[in-house]
This record gives structure tokens, sequence and C-alpha cells, in this order.
């Protein structure tokens, strides 16, 4: 609260809190870190928009593998560099009070690494080398894993993951709304 | 790319365009498939998600609305992409663009009211927009006009918008008071939101006495300790207490307590909550049985029930509990019920689930990077393993079924031998507390012989874990099931021990030979206040747990840190870093819950105790989890094993309801101690209050109680339970016959799709083979026109060729 109180007036406040998952406290809050991001640049302007290296520095996106997705997702020129209203919007759909389907919808963006809509094969290789780190899959593994998950959920044969049939996995991933989450 | 939606409206690529440059390249997989998306693109389900911003507003809300209004309500909205500039501005109202019709898709032209603008409103959040595209189409829904709502649904829906209000306001309120904020994040960020959900586990517990303690405060122990007692016992309206009322003064006075001040033994006296610890509001048996009065005796101005009031507490008690636990098991239950399926997504929810956002430590990240890729190669081999598991030949699997069946007689026998152990002590500790020659052993000596019944459980709760563990290996089960079933007999180990000793009081307290003061007469122990003395047993149960956490914390974790950190020989290699097993530590919690509820009801005091013991538990076992230990090997998933542990703590309560019931209705109290002393049972001081009160009240409870209202009631519970399971049946049935539906849809998809393509590949072929004729027609026309005007021409005259 205290001094950032003055930069947003009561009606914007009003606006963010009627559009987004937060309280007006916690959206102070979330300006808060913003500014620690670039205070010289949020000094000038409230809404000002980020490189993308600079808000991959947020601690709690630090050392998350898709961070560069994540960034690319919630930006709104498509480049990778966020503004404030950006970044709430990123905050509020990993917050707690999210429901379901706005997580799900977000996440399967976030897995869509050529943007198509469609999770393929490629895009799942691209999501288990990121998640495994430096020790690789080998190679028959991979397929073997891919296939798997082929077989699970994809309900028309397509080799394509499309949203319905991701929703439909997700709703019942009982970890998932456990880890698709970040408190600032 | 043919189409992105979403965010950067700006790319929209002019479909028609795109679709025309495609054919004229060549024809490579990767074009095709742009051309299958290309054609994908054009479907509806599609479409309207692209292009309908104003009304599709997430895809689920556009399927749930779709059922709602007429099949088609896309085509009014359409709202042409080419029109969608990059820039936000474009959308300003100013200009001359589009416009969005938003109300249509509730049938025609039907003028939207209050009500329903806020519930479009309300869903304007979830799109999955950016907050500025978000802020102009409420601006566009805002601008329509709107009537007013009236009568009975306008009132509902002006309370919902004050209800919402202070949900935002008491959220915003309440955020002050989160506890153990901080310590959460920094959990979470070391160690993930597996482990987190054992301190959140922890954090629900310690809300739960609290709100318990606070019960049991106000009700009780206040009212006791300020009130003046004067001697008035509570006999209802009924005249033949009186012989009772006698007895229970004569004995009330033979009922003494050594009290030294000797400094060892007031130590002594604490932990064993003997002694000066025993005439305190503590135990059961310093409640007085009489009413008290505000004011002198004289003036009577209220009077307050102590039996009654203490009997109430203990049924709000255990019911307070019965329903947290209940909303938090459902809310646990729910989700688990609906996976019931979940073995057949396991991978998916390993690939999508399995990154923890909450993770911000390097250390942290890179040990979950290990240990997904651990995970996911050991599963895989598990699964080629599997089908060596199920080809066993036939003289094998005898050797192992001989084998499990042998191992698991001696899990029983282990039980078993723990059992009697238990009881063993328990009546060698009491028949050495009553001999004679007690009082001279030393004061050491007392305090081991004391605990000696605690520290047996807590060891056998150590050791024997370790036995099951050790012994699982050889019964070659999968992984998963190995951990279940250690599980479940760690479980019975805790529970047995438990039933043990409380078999083993009961046995104690209600020995038959006893005098006119239900004080016991040898060979029975003489236990002057049997209520307190079970207070004493189960306290002594809770002050030996806190001492044995807080002592393998600084002398076994710690060192053992630092042995592993600081020495580099052999081995520290062996033993490692020690890993957070969550199991063990939720399995203690709800075995120490449990003894808060049993001992709640002997001691009053003891949720508050158990609020302080938590708290303490809490720092401890953060510090211990960020300085001593690791992550384990492989990522704890919390879902699974969560609802698991409600149930055994569901049971475990329910377990204790039952020796809390016998206690109440089928025990006779102390003479001499005790709010109850002048009754035969403690259950007697509610018929006798009931009573007083008026005559059509006591009908009425009468009739309840009758089995006139009882049986019809029950079998109506029971037709709706019926129904309800055979609602959930026809559903499951429903999902079963969709599912095979939709992969069906999805195989005529593909072939139509294949259809459409080989029809446009023969079109493209036929176009170019028409083409080729045409221009060998042209070119054999030429050349047939050449040669024509080669003879009709004379020489000399250019030839002139018009094509």
């Amino acid at each position: 609260m205290g001094g950032s109180d003055s930069k947003f007036d009561e009606q914007e406040l009003e606006d963010y809190q009627e559009l987004t998952y937060f309280t007006k406290k916690e959206i102070l809050h979330v300006h808060k870190r913003f500014t620690q991001l670039a205070p010289d640049l949020v000094e000038v302007d409230k809404n000002a928009t980020l490189p993308q290296d600079k808000i991959m520095m947020l601690p709690e996106l630090r050392v998350n593998p898709f961070k560069d997705r994540i960034c690319k997702v919630f930006s709104s020129s498509g480049d990778g560099s966020m503004s404030f209203e950006d970044f709430l919007d990123m905050m509020s759909v990993f917050s707690d009070n999210a429901p379901k389907n706005v997580k799900v919808e977000y996440a399967f963006r976030i897995y869509d690494f050529d943007e198509d809509d469609m999770i393929s094969s490629n895009d799942l290789k691209e999501v288990i080398d990121r998640l495994t780190g430096e020790q690789r899959l080998g190679e028959e593994d991979m397929q073997q894993l891919i296939d798997n998950i082929f077989s699970e959920v994809d309900l028309d044969g397509d080799e394509n993951l499309s949203y319905a049939e991701f929703e439909h996995v997700m709703s019942k991933a009982p970890d998932f709304t456990n880890s698709f989450r970040i408190r600032l | 790319m043919p189409f992105r939606w979403g965010r950067n409206t700006g790319e929209f690529a002019d479909i028609q365009e795109e679709k025309d440059d495609l054919y004229l390249t060549e024809a490579n997989t990767k074009k095709l498939r742009i051309g299958t998306y290309a054609i994908l693109a054009q479907l509806p389900s599609r479409k309207a998600f692209i292009s309908d911003l104003g009304t599709s507003m997430t895809r689920k809300m556009l399927r749930r609305d779709q059922a709602k209004s007429h099949p088609y309500p896309m085509k009014k909205n359409k709202i042409d992409p080419r029109h969608l500039g990059r820039n936000v501005d474009k959308f300003s109202s100013k200009n001359n663009l589009v416009d969005i019709e938003l109300g249509d898709y509730h049938g025609a032209d039907a003028a939207m009211d209050e009500k329903e603008q806020y519930h479009q409103k309300k869903h304007i959040r979830d799109m999955p927009t950016s907050i500025a595209m978000k802020k102009v189409i409420r601006d566009r829904l805002m601008a329509n006009k709107v009537s007013t709502v009236t009568g009975w649904a306008g009132w509902k829906y002006r309370r919902k918008l004050a209800y919402n209000k202070f949900k935002i306001s008491a959220r915003e309120f309440f955020g002050y008071f989160e506890v153990w904020g901080s310590s959460f994040k920094k959990i979470e960020g070391h160690f993930g939101s597996g482990i987190l959900s054992f301190f959140t586990f922890l954090k629900w517990l310690f809300f739960l006495n609290i709100y318990l303690a606070v019960i049991v405060f106000t009700f009780v122990t206040l009212p006791q300790v300020i009130f003046n007692t004067q001697s008035a016992y509570f006999t209802g309206n009924s005249s033949n207490l009186d012989t009772a009322i006698a007895l229970a003064n004569n004995c009330s006075e033979q009922y003494t307590v050594n009290i030294t001040t000797d400094w060892r033994y007031l130590i002594l006296d604490f932990l064993q909550g003997t002694g000066w610890m025993e005439k305190t509001v503590l135990f059961m048996g310093n409640y007085t049985t009489t009413s008290l009065y505000i004011g002198s005796f004289d003036a009577v101005s209220y009077s307050y029930n102590m039996p009654l009031a203490y009997l109430c507490v203990v049924g709000a008690y255990l019911g307070l509990s019965l329903l947290m636990l209940m909303h938090h098991t459902g809310k646990g239950l729910r989700e688990s019920m609906v996976n019931s399926e979940d073995k057949y997504f396991q991978h998916c929810n390993k690939v999508f689930g399995g990154w923890d956002f909450t993770l911000m430590d390097d250390n942290a990240a890179e040990l979950r990077h290990k240990s997904l890729h651990f995970e996911i190669t050991a599963d895989l081999r598990e699964e080629r393993d599997a089908h060596r598991r199920q080809n066993r030949s036939g003289c094998k699997r005898f050797g192992l079924g001989l084998l499990r069946v042998f191992i698991n007689l001696f899990v029983l026998a282990v039980l078993g031998g723990s059992g009697y152990l238990i009881y063993y002590v328990q009546v060698k500790v009491t028949e050495l507390t009553q001999g004679l020659d007690y009082n001279t052993y030393g004061t050491f000596i007392q305090l081991l012989i004391q605990f000696t019944p605690s520290t047996t459980i807590t060891l056998l709760n150590v050791i024997v874990p370790f036995m099951f563990e050790k012994v699982v290996g050889g019964e070659d089960y999968s992984p998963m099931f190995e951990v279940q079933i250690t599980l479940v007999r760690v479980v019975f180990l805790k529970l047995a021990s438990l039933a043990v000793l409380i078999a083993t009081i009961y046995i104690e307290v209600t020995c038959a030979t006893k005098d006119t003061c239900n004080v016991g007469i040898s060979p029975c122990p003489s236990i002057e206040c049997w209520e307190t003395y079970v207070g004493q047993q189960i306290y002594k149960l809770v002050i030996m747990d806190m001492i044995v956490v807080t002592f393998t914390t600084l002398l076994i974790e710690f060192p053992r840190k630092l042995i592993v950190s600081k020495c580099s020989c052999g081995l520290s290699e062996r033993i490692g870093f020690q890993k957070f097993v969550i199991t063990q530590n939720v399995l203690d919690l709800v075995y120490s819950q449990t003894l808060c509820w049993l001992g709640g009801f002997f001691s009053p005091l003891i949720p508050a105790l158990y609020v302080i013991k938590y708290f303490i538990y809490f720092y401890l076992k953060k510090a211990s989890l960020l300085v001593n230990m690791e992550p384990p090997d492989r990522p704890y998933r919390a879902s699974k094993s969560n609802s698991f542990f409600m149930v055994i703590l569901m049971i475990a309560f329910g377990l204790i309801c039952l020796p809390v019931g016998w206690c109440i209705t089928k025990l006779t109290p102390s003479k001499g101690c005790g709010p109850f002393r002048i009754y035969s049972y403690m259950i007697d001081v509610i018929p006798l209050a009931i009573s007083t009160w008026p005559t059509w009240l006591q009908e009425g409870l009468k009739f309840i109680s009758s089995a006139g209202f009882t049986i019809p009631a029950f079998i109506i519970l029971l037709i709706v339970i019926y129904y309800y399971h055979a609602l959930a049946s026809a559903r499951k049935e429903m999902v079963k016959l969709m599912k095979e539906q939709l992969a069906l849809e999805g195989r005529d998809k593909q072939f139509l799709l294949q259809q459409i393509k080989d029809g446009d590949e023969d079109g493209k072929a036929a176009e170019q083979k028409v083409t080729v004729t045409k221009e060998t027609n042209k070119s054999v026309v030429s050349a047939t026109e050449v040669r024509l005007r080669k003879v009709q021409s004379p020489p000399g005259v250019p030839l002139d060729s018009d094509f």
C-alpha cells in the first residue's frame, strides 16, 4: 500500500479488480513486484512495457523451463515484452483464485510451441526435453512416452492433441491445479 | 501459419489468400499438413472462437450456451477477421469498425436486462485475452441499454451484488490474518508443492484445534475458574439422588492428592500430570458437579449447569471436527472420484502436470529435472517389466504366492507382538506404581517407569515401519502398490497400538473389586479418580511425542546433515542426505490428532496444549526441512495420497467416538471427583435436564427419539442414497458411450479430410492437365494456322501472328 496508492486511482483499481481475480490490495502488491524488476522504467510510466529478459529475471519465473513461452503467450505484442497489464493478467491466471478452465486454456497455449492450436508430437518432444533438463531421454524412451501419451489421450486418432482432448485430460489430472500456480 | 488466435489479434492471416497461395507451391509433406490445417480452420468450432470475440467468452461458455440457444448462433455475429487490426486502439468505440451484437446468442433481439448483463460481465474475466481487450469488450457490453430487473428477481439480484461485494472485502480483511504465508512460499520454492501439502495439512489441524480450544475454554474452563462454586448439586426435578449426594460429599473429602514442593517433584509432576498438576483445571476430576452461580449464593441470579455444559461441549467439539473433516474430505474426494480412471492418464499427468511452477530455487529446479527424468525412465522401464511380471511361469508364481503369504503372516505376527508388548508394559507399570516401595525409588527412576508405556509405543512406531519397508521388497509388487501396502500396514500398527493402550486402561479401570467410593481394592489398582488417570496417561503420550520430535530433529537429523556435508568419507556416501518422507510425517500427525480427540474428553485443556504443540512443531519441521534435508527422489504427488490421509483421519475419528461414547453411557463415574459424581452414568444428566424443560418440548423430543420417527427417516435416507447411486452409475455409462462416439467422430473427420484433400488434388491435377492440354491445343492450332497461312499467303508477305 503506502506510496504506490497514489499511482492508481480508485476507478482503475476497481476496473482491474473486476477484470482479474485479484483484490485491490493484491493488485497493488503485484505492481510493487513489477516495479522492482525495472524501477527506473516504471517510475516514468506505471504501465511501462518491460523487455522479455527483465521479466524472466522475476524470481518466480527464473528457474521455470517454460519461462519464454509464458512471456510470449501473455505478451500482447507477441514478442515477449510485457506491460504491467500483461503482467497482472499473467499473475491473475496463475493465482489460486483463477478457475481451472482458464488455467487449462493458458497451459494449452504455453505447451503449444508452434502455435497452431494443436499439440503435435514435435511440441510434445519439446515439452519433454524441457522437463528433463540436462539429462535427455533416449530416443526409444521418448518415442515410447509419446506413443503412450497419444494412446491415452488422442481420441480421434490424428496424432495431435486438440484443445478438447487436452482439456479432457487436464480436468482429470489431480496435480495440475497444485502445480500450475505462482504466488507473488 | 494459417491463423493465430488470441492475444495478438493483429496477425490474423487472410485465410482465403493463404489457401490460394498453397496451391501454387510444391506439394511436400509439410505443406500438405498446412493444407489440412487450412481446411480445419474453416470448421465452425474453430472459427467461432476466433471471430466471435464478443460472444464466445471461452470455449466452455460457448458450448454451454450453444445448448441453450438455437443451433447456429454464430451466423449473425461474425466479425471479418481481416478487419481486426493489430492495435487495440482500433477497437475504440469511435471508429467505424464492426458491430458486436452481444445479446444475440440469447435469441433474436431480446433486450438485455441487468441480470444478464451482470452475468455476461462476470464471464469477461474468464476470457483468455489481454486486459486491454477485455476492457474494450466490457465497455461495449455496458454501452447497451439495459432494463432494470424488478420484483422478486430484482431483489435476489441486488442481494447477490451486495453479497459479492461483501465476499471481496472479507477476502481482503482475512488476507491480513494469513498465517505462515511467507514460510509456505519458502518451502514451496525449495521443495515444491508436494511437500507443501504436509504443511497445509498441519495448518488445517492447527486451526481445527484453535476452534476446539476456544469452545472448550469458553464453556467449560472459564466458568469453572471465575464463578462461585456453591454446593448445589444439579438434580433436575428428581428427588432420589439424595443418597448419591451424601456419598459424593463423603468421597470427595477422601480424595486427596499429595502436593509436594520439592522442585524435583514439581518438574516430575509437570511431566506426568500428577501432584500439583492433578489439581488444576487440566483434568476432568477438578470440575465440579454443581450448578455455578453468579453473585452470592443467596441472591441467585443465574445458574450454570456444569455437567450438562461439559457433555454439550464434548458433543460440540466432536461435531465441529466431523463437519470440518467432511468439508475438507469432500473437496478432495470429489477430485479423486472424477479421477477414478487416473491410472489411464498417468503419462499425461506426468508430462503436463510434471513441472511445479512454484519452484524458485536453482538447486531445487535442478533436482526436480533430475527426479522427473528418473521418474519417467523408471516408469517406462517398469512398464516393460510389467510384461515380465505377467509372463511369470506357473512354478515361479506359486513360489511367489507362498512367499507373500509367509510375509503377511510375519506382518500379522509383528503387529500382534507389538500389541502384547504394549499391554504387558502398561500392566507392569501400573503394578509398580501401586506397589509399596514405589516411593523409595529415586525421582529419575520414577520418571522412567511412568514413561515406559509411551516410550514403548514411540519406539515401536519407529522400528516396525522400517522393518515393513525392508520386508515388502521381497514381495515383488509394483512400486506404487508397495508404497500403498506399507502405508496400510503402518496405519494398522499405529491404530492397533492406540487400541491396545485404551483396552488396557479400560481393564484397569473396570476392575471388579471396588469399595463404596468406587476406588479399587487390591488386586485391582487403587485409582481414586479414573477420569483423571486416563487423562494423565494421554497427557504423558502427548508430552512424549513432543520430546521425541525435538530430540530427533536436534540430535539425529542435524548431526546427520553435518556429517554428510562436512565429512567426505564413505559413511556419508552410504547414509546420504535425509529425505523428507511425507507419508510417515502425515501419519504421525493423524496419530497425534487422534490422541487429541480422545484426550479432549478427559482433559479439557488438551486442545489448547495441541495448539501450542502444533505451533512449535511447524517451526521445528520447517527448520529441519530447510536446513537438514533435500527433496525426495520421486516428486511427491500430493493429490493421490491426500484423500487417503483424510480418509484415515476420518476412520480414526470414528473409532475414537466409540470409547468416548462408551465412557459416557456405560461407565460409572468416580464418586470423589469430576462433574458427574452423583450420577450413576454420565449420560443421566441429560434426561434430568430435559425434565426441567416445558412439557411441549419434552413431548416433542420424546417423539423424535422414538421408533415411530427414526425408522421412517432412516428408510427415506436409504432411498435418497440409492437414488444418487443410480444417477451416478447412469452418468458413468453415459460418459463411456460419449467417449466411444467421440472416437468414432474423430475417425469420420479424418476420413472426410482425406476425401477433401484427394478431391482437391484431383481437381488440381485436372486443372493442370487442362492447362497443358489447352497449351498443347493452342500450339497445335497455331502450328496448323501457320501452315495454313504459309499455304494461303503469297510469298513475301510477313506472317502476322496474333498470339
